[in-house]
């Protein structure tokens, strides 16, 4: 086994890994959800030069909620590299999957909020008149692609505050690979619902601007069809908990 | 950073987490009186406490016949309703900063989210999951309930198994981890303001309490009442 000094400059290295994982993997899905959400106000904006201010307002709130992705990873990042101090081997490992926890499901976070919040712009552009009601339904749908990636958040929480301590004998590494598994399940795991929640979020503003009669039904079936394509984060986040706590 | 262990208290064999009773039985205390103010003095022309409470209870009206179908939707309103009410409640419990108080050796504890322990979103979900199936046990018949399980065709018995398990644990891990996850990070801004000392800002988990209590809390609590009336539907309504 590795000794004192070796294991506090192994720790050191992985810790910048985990920095690079988390911002790194972050930055890319809400960049691209921001980007999407703009492209579609403006071209709203060319239809409807009239109802500029609702559509910028619509976007500036839409590509803040988008934004949430990179905002915890850069959160997560400055915490790695001031806060986080890991003397061990398990602790930084479990930093690493930490890092790569959220920073991966929020790839996919930011696209699925952006999906929403372009598929909002468009329809207001369509039907300046449905733009409070699709206000919040553009929340309600952004509120729900959040709550998977609020899981991988959670789950990079317990990994770095977790106090997880080396037991100096060989079943570290069993230990390491265990919380390595708990990090890439989360991460993995958390990617398919927001996207896919967050094109039922995105067709169901669309419909409601095409059918406002119908948005209290639209809303209600929106969120059944999110919630079922949510449940296999919520299967990740059991395993994830399991392999933290209970193996 | 740590979380002080629950307050246990041991009847018999059986361990009760005192914290988690006491804060729900808070916010039924807290229900009943709302209940009981907004509607004192019940007239034919509503006045504006009486308007807020027939507002709450015409919207779920509403949701529960459209989903039921009127004749089992009325008998069933004050059920959906009383669970709706209790988990927005529970979800925002965070937002009223209620310190722990000691009186000689009675230990009240800080008001936090009931919801954030396990133990309570598995008991609704046992109470309005398991409630579904016995609606379809007294719809059905007990033959009916069984066949349903090997419905289309005989061979789909083990996936219809795994459905019912993974609705139980769907609905119950998605309220747990939303409010369990939106506390931590509160809990988690408040320590680093507090601790950086950079930014002595501990007044920064207000607004985040505020957006994973109020709005966050709302949103899931209106998707676990229509989950739990959705499964409760599919199996209760023959169409």
């Amino acid at each position: 086994m590795l000794d004192a000094a070796q294991i506090e400059v192994v720790g050191e290295v992985l810790r910048y890994i985990a920095v690079a994982l988390a911002m790194g993997f972050g930055a890319i899905g809400s960049a691209v959800g921001e980007g999407h959400t703009a492209g579609m106000m403006l071209g709203g904006a060319a239809r409807q030069p009239s109802e500029y201010g609702g559509l910028f307002r619509t976007m500036l709130i839409g590509q803040a909620m988008a934004e949430t992705a990179g905002v915890f990873a850069l959160f997560i990042a400055i915490i790695l590299i001031w806060v986080s101090d890991p003397r061990t081997l398990v602790a930084a490992v479990a930093n690493v999957s930490g890092g790569f926890a959220v920073g991966f499901s929020g790839i996919a976070t930011g696209i699925g909020m952006g999906y929403v919040s372009s598929r909002a712009c468009e329809g207001m552009a369509r039907q300046p008149e449905v733009s409070d009601r699709m206000m919040l339904s553009m929340l309600l749908a952004q509120a729900m692609v959040t709550s998977a990636f609020m899981f991988a958040f959670l789950v990079t929480v317990l990994l770095i505050f977790g106090g997880f301590r080396d037991t100096g004998s060989f079943n570290d590494i069993v230990h390491c690979a265990k919380y390595m598994g708990a990090g890439l399940a989360m991460g993995f795991g958390a990617c398919g619902p927001a996207i896919g929640v967050g094109i039922a979020g995105g067709e169901a503003c669309r419909g409601i601007a095409a059918h406002q009669e119908n948005s209290g039904l639209l809303t209600r079936m929106m969120f059944v069809g999110m919630a079922v394509a949510q449940s296999t984060a919520i299967y990740s986040l059991v395993i994830s908990l399991i392999l933290l706590y209970a193996v | 950073m740590e979380v002080a262990p629950p307050l246990l208290i041991r009847i018999g064999r059986l361990t009760y987490q005192y914290e988690t009773v006491y804060v729900m039985s808070m916010v039924m205390l807290i229900l009943i009186a709302l209940a009981a103010f907004l509607t004192r003095r019940l007239t034919m022309v509503p006045g504006r406490a009486q308007a807020a409470a027939e507002f709450i209870v015409e919207t779920f009206d509403e949701l529960v016949t459209q989903s039921f179908g009127s004749k089992l939707g009325r008998p069933l309103l004050p059920w959906m309703g009383t669970l709706f009410l209790f988990l927005v409640l529970s979800n925002a419990f965070g937002i009223f900063p209620v310190p722990r108080i000691q009186i000689g050796w009675i230990v009240l504890p800080a008001w936090e989210e009931p919801t954030r322990n396990y133990m309570v979103p598995m008991t609704l979900a046992l109470l309005f999951v398991g409630g579904g199936h016995i609606g379809q046990v007294l719809s059905r018949g007990v033959l009916g309930y069984i066949k349903s399980y090997f419905e289309p065709i005989v061979f789909f018995f083990p996936l219809n198994v795994a459905t019912v398990a993974a609705e139980f644990i769907s609905i119950s891990f998605r309220l747990f981890g939303n409010v369990f996850g939106g506390a931590v990070i509160a809990s988690i801004a408040f320590n680093l303001m507090v601790n950086i000392r950079i930014f002595p800002m501990p007044w920064i988990n207000i607004p985040i309490s505020m957006f994973f209590g109020l709005f966050v809390g709302l949103v899931q609590a209106f998707v676990f009442t229509t989950l739990a009336m959705t499964y409760a539907s599919v199996k209760i309504v023959e169409e």
